[in-house]
C-alpha cells in the first residue's frame, strides 16, 4: 500500500495524541515522524517504541547546568520523538544569545532515528552539529544502532546530514550528546555516508511512501482511534 | 512592526512600495482606515460575512476563464433508471485533467450526505491526466465499493460524493423527458439546486496526491482551488445526468435542459461545526483571507474621490443585490437578519448613492456609504456593502489575491531568542480579549469539541452530559492563552521561552500562534469556543462565505446551507467559461413556455 504525506501527516498528529501527547506537542512533533519515516522508513518504529516507553507519570524534563557551560537533560527513560522539537529549539536558543560552540547531553532514551532531524533543524538555522548516539542497551528492534550525525557542514545543503557507525563507550547507553557550533566539524569518519532528508521529505510529499498495510493499520489507525469518541444518535447530532 | 496608524503587525508584503505601485499614495492614511481585529474577528462580524470577489470560487472561475481552461464532456452513458458513468475532460494550460463521475440508480431515498453514512447518488474522482474511459471506471468501482475504506493513487487529487435533490431532480428528469422545460420558479423555490454536494476528500485521504507537492504554477496551487473544483464539476454533472437520463427515456420527445436554467442552477450544500474547527486550527490561513479583505476595504474607504464609471458599477450591484435577497428565505433562528431588512438597508444605501452622484457630490462617497452602513445598525448590511467595495475595486483586489500564498507562507514557529516576558507582552497586548474572559463559571466550558470514530468527524460535546471530554480536540485558544500566561508569571521575565517548552511542550503550538500574531493580525476569532452561548454558525458562515457561498441559511446555530455556483457561467460550444463570475446569479429567468418553445 502507498500512503500519502498528507494521509500520514493528519494520522500521526492522533496517533501521537493516542500516546498521550497533548495536541500542542503532537503537533510539533510530526514533522520528526515523518522526516523520520521518509529518509529511514522508521516512523512507524518510533511510534512502537513511544508506546513501550510511555509513562504518563514521569517527571517533566529541564535542562540541567552540568558546569564548563555544558548542559543536560534526563528524559528517564521517554523517547526522543516528543521531544525532538523542543532539543533543536533549546540549542538554537543557545546560539541565539550566545557564540561558541555548546554541548547537550540527553540521557535516559530512546529512538535515536529522530536525531538526524535534530541536526536537519539546526542545520536550517545554520547551526552545524554533531551528535553522537549510543543506543540503549536491551535491543528493541526498533531502535537504532550507535552512530554518529553531522549536520551543517560546509558542502551540505541544511537538508543533508552525514552518518556513520560507531562503538559506543561502555555505559553510555541510551544518551545522545549533542554539540553545536564551530567544534561539532570535526571528527568527521571516513567512511561517513551522506543523506538527504530533504530530498527524502520532498519524495514523500510528491509520490507518497510504499508501507505494508498491516502496520499501517496497527500503528497509525488504531493508536489514532483512542482518541475518537464512539458513536451514537446523539452524537451524530452534534456535528451540526 | 506596528505603528500609531496601525497598532497590529504591519504584513510585511504590504510595503508603501507595493501600496504606492496599487495607486495607494496616502499609505498613513490606508493604514488608519484598517479595521480593528476586535471588528473583523467578532464572531458577529464573522456571522454576517459575505461572499465576495476574493472568495475561492470567484478566484478559480476568473483563473479558468482568464487562461482559457476546456472542460469537454467525453462520455455520458447512463441508463433509463440514472445508472452509470460520466467522464469530462478538463485542460488547464499544459495540464490535463480527467473528472469522472459514477451515477447510483434514482431510488425512493433522500439522502442526508452526512459523513457517516456509506450510500451516496453520485461518486467523482478528480485525476490529473487523461484517464482511459476504462481505468476511469475502475476508479469508480473502488470508490462505490468501498467508500471510506477505499484506495487511490497518486494520480488522483480526490474523491467527492454528492446525491440527488430528490423532488426536483426527479421533477427536471420527467418535465425534459416530457419535451418540456421545467418551472424555473419551482427550481428557485426548491433552493435553486438539483445536487448536493457531499464533501471533498483529497489531499492525502484516501491515498490521494497532497495538495502540498503541486508546485505554484499548478491550476489546482491556490488553496480550495481543488475543492472548489470538483464542486463546480458536480454542477455540470448534474445537469448533463437530467439530460441524459430523460433521453434515455424518452428518445423521441425529451428536450434539453435550457441553458438558462442550466446556467441558474447551483450546487447545494450543508455544513456543519467541523468548519469551526478548521478556523482555529489554521490560524494563518484566516490571518491572511482577513488580511486581504480588509487591505481592499480599506483602500476603497480611503479614496478622496470616487469615478463615476465607479458609482455607477455600484448602483448596478447593490440593484442586483436588493434583487437577490428579495427572493431569499428567511430563517426561523433568533439573531440572524431577515434577507428582506437586508434588502431595505442596502435599498436605502442605494438611495444615499443616487442623492450624491446627482448632486456631484464624490467626495470620499466610499467612506460615507461604508460608515452610513455602519450607523444603520445592521452587520449584514455593513458586511455586504464591504463585498460591493471589493468588487467595485476590482484591479486591487486582485492585485491584493496574488499576495495570498506569500501570507500563508508567513512562518509559524518558535523564535528561539523569545523569553517568557516576550510572550507575556505579547499575550497582553494582542490577547486581551482572551485575558479577559472569565472562564471559571460552567457555563464559560459547556462544551467540548471531539473527533467521532466515525471518520473522524467533528462533533461538539456537553461536558456536564457527555463522555469523552478528557479526548477533547483543540480549539480553546482563550484557555490555552491564559494557562500559558499562568505559567509564564511564575518564570523570571527572561527565561529563554525555549527552556519553557522543553518542559511544557503541550504549549509550543500555542507560542506558535502567539508568536503568528507578531507577524499577521487578524489570526484569532476572538471568542471563548467552549461557552455554552457561542454559535458554531457564525465560523460556519464565515468560512462559507470565504469559499464563495453566496447565501447561507442557517438551519440550526451549528447546521448552515447554502448554494454554490448559483448563476456561475458555464462552458460554452468551445469549452471554455463564457464569462466571469457574476456577484449574484442574475434571476432574470425565462418563463417555462418560452423556453419550451
Amino acid at each position: 500500500m502507498r500512503v500519502s504525506y498528507g494521509e500520514m501527516r493528519r494520522a500521526a498528529v492522533d496517533a501521537l495524541r493516542g500516546l498521550g501527547l497533548g495536541f500542542g506537542q503532537a503537533e510539533d512533533a510530526v514533522e520528526a515522524l515523518l522526516v523520520t519515516q521518509a529518509a529511514f522508513g522508521r516512523g512507524y518504529g518510533l511510534i512502537r517504541l513511544a508506546e513501550a516507553a510511555r509513562d504518563d507519570s514521569r517527571p517533566r524534563p529541564a535542562p540541567e547546568s552540568t558546569g564548563n557551560g555544558q548542559e543536560r537533560i534526563d528524559l528517564r527513560g521517554a523517547t526522543l520523538l516528543p521531544w525532538a522539537e523542543r532539543i533543536a529549539d533549546l540549542l538554537r536558543a543557545r546560539h541565539a544569545t550566545g557564540n561558541g560552540s555548546h554541548r547537550l547531553e540527553v540521557a535516559g532514551t530512546a529512538g535515536g532515528w529522530v536525531l538526524p532531524q535534530i541536526a536537519r533543524r539546526l542545520a536550517l538555522a545554520g547551526i552545524a552539529s554533531r551528535i553522537e548516539w549510543a543506543a540503549p542497551q536491551g535491543g528493541h528492534p526498533d531502535e537504532a544502532g550507535s552512530f554518529l550525525c553531522f549536520g551543517g557542514l560546509a558542502g551540505l545543503a541544511p537538508g543533508q546530514v552525514m552518518l556513520a557507525h560507531r562503538q559506543a563507550p561502555a555505559g553510555a547507553a541510551g544518551r545522545a550528546g549533542i554539540v553545536t557550533g564551530p567544534e561539532a566539524a570535526s571528527g568527521l569518519p571516513a567512511g561517513a555516508r551522506m543523506v538527504d532528508l530533504d530530498a527524502a521529505l520532498a519524495g514523500f510529499i510528491a509520490e507518497g511512501l510504499p508501507v505494508d498495510a498491516a502496520e499501517h493499520a496497527q500503528w497509525f489507525a488504531e493508536i489514532a482511534a483512542r482518541v475518537r469518541l464512539p458513536t451514537s444518535e446523539r452524537s451524530r447530532a452534534q456535528a451540526g | 512592526m506596528t505603528d500609531t496608524a496601525f497598532p497590529l503587525p504591519k504584513p510585511a508584503l504590504l510595503t508603501a512600495d507595493w501600496l504606492r505601485a496599487q495607486g495607494v499614495e496616502d499609505g498613513e492614511g490606508f493604514w488608519r482606515a484598517l479595521r480593528p481585529e476586535a471588528v473583523v474577528c467578532a464572531p458577529a462580524t464573522m456571522r454576517a460575512a459575505k461572499s465576495t470577489r476574493l472568495g475561492f470560487t470567484n478566484s478559480l472561475m476568473r483563473r479558468m476563464r482568464r487562461e482559457g481552461w476546456t472542460i469537454t464532456l467525453r462520455l455520458s452513458d447512463l441508463q433509463a433508471t440514472g445508472e452509470g458513468m460520466i467522464v469530462y475532460d478538463i485542460a488547464a494550460g499544459e495540464r490535463a485533467f480527467t473528472f469522472l463521475a459514477w451515477c447510483e440508480a434514482g431510488g425512493e431515498e433522500d439522502r442526508l450526505g452526512r459523513f457517516y453514512e456509506v450510500d451516496y447518488d453520485f461518486y467523482g474522482s478528480l485525476r490529473e491526466g487523461r484517464t482511459p474511459t476504462a481505468q476511469a471506471r475502475d476508479e469508480a468501482e473502488r470508490m462505490r465499493r468501498n467508500v471510506w475504506r477505499g484506495r487511490t493513487d497518486n494520480g488522483c487529487l480526490g474523491w467527492t460524493v454528492a446525491n440527488r435533490s430528490k423532488r426536483l431532480f426527479a421533477d427536471v428528469v420527467e418535465t425534459l423527458a416530457a419535451g418540456r422545460q421545467p418551472d424555473p420558479g419551482r427550481i428557485a423555490e426548491g433552493g435553486g439546486y438539483i445536487l448536493r454536494n457531499a464533501g471533498w476528500y483529497g489531499n492525502g485521504r484516501h491515498g490521494s496526491r497532497s495538495w502540498l507537492s503541486l508546485p505554484a504554477d499548478h491550476p489546482f496551487a491556490a488553496p480550495y482551488h481543488v475543492d472548489l473544483f470538483a464542486l463546480y464539476m458536480w454542477r455540470l454533472v448534474a445537469a448533463e445526468a437530467a439530460n441524459t437520463i430523460a433521453a434515455r427515456r424518452a428518445p423521441q420527445r425529451a428536450v434539453r435542459l435550457d441553458a438558462g436554467i442550466a446556467g441558474y442552477l447551483g450546487v447545494g450544500n450543508s455544513s456543519g461545526i467541523g468548519m469551526v474547527a478548521t478556523l482555529v486550527r489554521w490560524p494563518t490561513w484566516f490571518a491572511s483571507y482577513n488580511v486581504l479583505r480588509e487591505t481592499v476595504i480599506a483602500r476603497a474607504v480611503i479614496r478622496d474621490s470616487v469615478a463615476p464609471e465607479a458609482a455607477a458599477r455600484m448602483a448596478g450591484l447593490l440593484a442586483q443585490t436588493i434583487a437577490f435577497y428579495d427572493r431569499q428565505p428567511a430563517s426561523d433562528l433568533p439573531g440572524i437578519e431577515s434577507p428582506a431588512g437586508l434588502s431595505r438597508g442596502l435599498a436605502r444605501l442605494a438611495e444615499t448613492l443616487r442623492a450624491r452622484v446627482q448632486a456631484k457630490d464624490m467626495g470620499f462617497l466610499w467612506r460615507d456609504l461604508a460608515e452610513a452602513a455602519k450607523a444603520a445598525g445592521s452587520a449584514e448590511v455593513s458586511e455586504q456593502f464591504n463585498a460591493l467595495l471589493i468588487e467595485v475595486e476590482a484591479e486591487f483586489a486582485d492585485a491584493v489575491e496574488g499576495l495570498l500564498g506569500a501570507l500563508m507562507n508567513t512562518p509559524r514557529g518558535i523564535d528561539p531568542a523569545a523569553t517568557a516576558g516576550d510572550i507575556r507582552r505579547i499575550i497582553a497586548g494582542r490577547y486581551g480579549w482572551a485575558l479577559a474572559l472569565d472562564l471559571t463559571t460552567p457555563e464559560s466550558r459547556a462544551h467540548f469539541w471531539y473527533k467521532s470514530e466515525e471518520n473522524g468527524e467533528n462533533r461538539r460535546g456537553e461536558r456536564a452530559v457527555d463522555a469523552g471530554a478528557e479526548r477533547e480536540t483543540f480549539v480553546d485558544v482563550a484557555g490555552i492563552v491564559q494557562e500559558l500566561d499562568r505559567r509564564l508569571a511564575a518564570l523570571p521575565a527572561e527565561t529563554p521561552i525555549a527552556d519553557f517548552l522543553l518542559t511544557w511542550p503541550e504549549y509550543t503550538n500555542a507560542v506558535a500562534r502567539i508568536l503568528l500574531a507578531t507577524r499577521l493580525p487578524y489570526s484569532e476569532v476572538q471568542a471563548n469556543i467552549l461557552h455554552r452561548d457561542f454559535l458554531p454558525m457564525d465560523g460556519i458562515r464565515y468560512l462559507l462565505s470565504i469559499y464563495g457561498l453566496q447565501y447561507s441559511l442557517p438551519y440550526s446555530t451549528r447546521w448552515v446551507r447554502g448554494v454554490f455556483y448559483q448563476g456561475a457561467p458555464l462552458p460554452g460550444a468551445d469549452g471554455r467559461l463564457q464569462s466571469d463570475p457574476a456577484i449574484f446569479p442574475v434571476l432574470d429567468l425565462p418563463r417555462p413556455e418560452e423556453v419550451s418553445a
